[in-house]
């Protein structure tokens, strides 16, 4: 082959490769966290969507993993060994191992879950891993092989009606006093589950004031956080900024306009049922107002006064 | 009359406040401005209801031409509790000088990079090695403009010393020769778009030390790889990890999962990097070493 040739040759096969991007891996997971609650001896059905976010069609794999959850940070730990999968993944059948997804498309990977006969009321973890190659083929490339996947979260939660055991620990007013001259500061709700399932909780705190007015409402848990069995999160609610200055402290208190005790209320639930509530009050005592209105009602007295003695001394 | 002004007087000290409070504001937000042409967010929400809106959302729809495609509106190709992963690796044998980065713009050769590509750009080849890695915005001659760029809280400073400019393409990390004399290294950079309310968590494990058949370039085991030492490792471009030690210095990976990114709020196209770094002794038998690193993005619960 000619000197000219080898040179044509070879641009032809390098030149293309060197061009296009390529895309490694490009590819989504949706939803990528699922909640499942069943009895036991039952089959539950799902399914999950793979998006192929690349220019080209591509197949992915999918294989069932264990996962460790962290209750702490919300991450999950997988490990490179899956032989000896155990309890939950076991129970899962995917409908298939692989799938092609035409270019910028989606495509659904049902599942089920059989629940085996005589599992207790507890919370199960697994992953279905997407990859672009399939688990059992080993790189056989020199250097490091990058092999990059994306995790759809199983959580189930086997005989759960009825089992959870949220416990509100604390509620920390926004300062060591619970005496505020308006609503400021942040309100810190530490919640337990003391049992063993974990929850999807949602929340509120409401309050009152001493006329049974409610003054705020704010929601807990807005992010969707799980609560895992043994678990204990805080969560905290802004009820605003202080305000610099004695004029602009004042201007909030009139916003407000709350005086005297305001009941805390923490209720905690699950979709509509409510599992668990804690009360606690706060003192409003708005003295700056109360300094701007005397000082006002002085001067409306003394400016009485003087027009007072200005009128009797014209009559006079 | 004497009431009448009495009660004048206190009305309008009662009403001087109000003065004070006539923007669009509470205790909680203010809007100083606003406008019906853009606007709208991912994440409004409240107990009843989550809203994901924009407005001014115009010429809406698909168009292509024989080199591009666009999906134009809003969160067109995105689809709700979506988790998008994408990872480049370092293609060693793209290597070529840097001279200088300004701005966006780096001045390197062009050849073979592409619009939409992946770069990273590195001060110092080597054990201290800063990077920034960005996408291709265009390309001109002897120069290369990216979008933006992401670095590990430190920017490369490029003056064409010991400086170079990679493509990220590959899928594995070929380390070429490895020599007692240097650290050798790549850049694996990653991709993550998620509307997830709590981000996301990458991990990395392996399937083993860096091997050719009974022969092992060895876990990194002393916090830095150094060369003349035979040992492994990687650090991530993420400087705020909990759970493991890859954001303070380099880290072995192991057949456990360790956290090598997080995050903690929804996020579109966010960019992170792991910098793989090897080296070996001068008593390391010759051979072709490999290893699989798997990187696993999962959502925050």
């Amino acid at each position: 082959m000619s000197y000219f040739r080898k040179l044509l040759v070879t641009t032809v096969w390098l030149v293309p490769s060197l061009l296009l991007p390529q895309h490694v891996f490009a590819f989504g997971v949706s939803p990528a966290i699922i909640d499942l609650v069943g009895h036991s001896d039952t089959v539950l059905d799902s399914v999950f969507d793979v998006v192929n976010t690349s220019s080209e069609e591509q197949t992915y794999y999918f294989r069932v993993s264990n996962f460790v959850p962290d209750s702490t940070t919300g991450a999950s730990s997988f490990s490179s060994s899956a032989l000896y999968l155990e309890g939950f993944p076991n129970w899962i059948t995917l409908s298939s191992q692989s799938l092609r997804v035409p270019s910028r498309s989606r495509a659904s990977v049902p599942f089920s879950v059989a629940i085996p006969a005589g599992i207790p009321s507890e919370s199960s973890y697994a992953a279905i891993i997407v990859s672009r190659s399939p688990a059992d083929v080993a790189s056989n490339s020199s250097g490091t092989s990058i092999e990059a996947s994306t995790a759809v979260l199983l959580f189930l939660n086997t005989d759960s009606e009825g089992s959870e055991r949220i416990e509100v620990v604390d509620i920390r007013p926004p300062q060591e006093s619970s005496f505020l001259p308006y609503l400021s500061g942040t309100v810190d709700v530490q919640v337990q589950n003391q049992g063993e399932i974990y929850s999807l909780l949602e929340g509120e705190i409401l309050l009152q004031d001493i006329t049974g007015r409610t003054v705020r409402l704010y929601t807990l848990n807005e992010a969707k956080e799980r609560l895992l069995p043994g678990a204990t999160k805080t969560w905290s609610v802004s009820l605003g900024d202080s305000v610099p200055g004695f004029l602009k402290a004042a201007e909030r208190e009139w916003e407000d306009f709350i005086i005297g005790p305001v009941k805390m209320n923490v209720r905690l639930h699950v979709q509509e049922l409510e599992i668990a509530q804690k009360e606690m009050r706060l003192w409003i005592i708005p003295w700056h107002l109360g300094i701007m209105s005397a000082v006002g009602i002085g001067i409306i007295l003394a400016a009485v006064s003087v027009l007072r003695r200005v009128l009797r001394s014209k009559r006079a | 009359m004497r009431s009448l002004v009495i009660c004048l007087l206190i009305l309008g000290l009662v009403a001087l406040p109000q003065g004070l409070l006539a923007a669009m504001s509470s205790t909680n937000f203010q809007i100083q401005w606003d406008t019906v042409s853009t606007g709208g967010g991912d994440n409004a929400s409240s107990a009843t209801y989550q809203l994901r809106d924009t407005s001014g959302n115009q010429a809406v729809g698909d168009v292509s031409s024989t080199s591009y495609n666009i999906a134009a509106g809003y969160r067109q190709g995105v689809f709700d509790q979506i988790l998008a992963f994408e990872v480049y690796a370092q293609s060693t044998s793209t290597v070529r000088a840097a001279t200088s980065v300004i701005g966006t713009t780096v001045s390197a050769s062009e050849t073979g990079i592409s619009e939409g590509d992946f770069v990273a750009v590195v001060e110092n080849l080597g054990a201290s090695q800063v990077v920034a890695v960005g996408q291709v915005a265009s390309t001109g001659a002897g120069s290369i403009v990216v979008d933006r760029w992401t670095d590990n809280g430190t920017f490369p400073t490029i003056d064409g010393t010991n400086d170079f400019l990679y493509i990220l393409s590959g899928s594995t990390i070929d380390f070429e020769n490895f020599s007692v004399s240097a650290v050798k290294t790549a850049v694996v950079a990653m991709l993550v778009s998620t509307d997830m309310t709590l981000g996301y968590t990458i991990t990395v494990f392996d399937d083993g030390d860096l091997r050719d058949g009974l022969e092992s370039i060895s876990d990194i085991a002393d916090g830095t790889v150094s060369a003349g030492s035979s040992e492994y490792g990687g650090r991530s471009s993420d400087s705020s990890l909990v759970s493991s030690t890859f954001d303070t210095q380099d880290t072995a990976f192991t057949t456990s999962a360790q956290e090598v990114v997080t995050v903690t709020d929804p996020t579109f196209d966010d960019r992170t990097f792991v910098t793989l770094k090897a080296a070996i002794d001068s008593g390391q038998a010759s051979g072709t070493y490999a290893n699989t690193l798997s990187l696993v993005v999962s959502a925050n619960y």
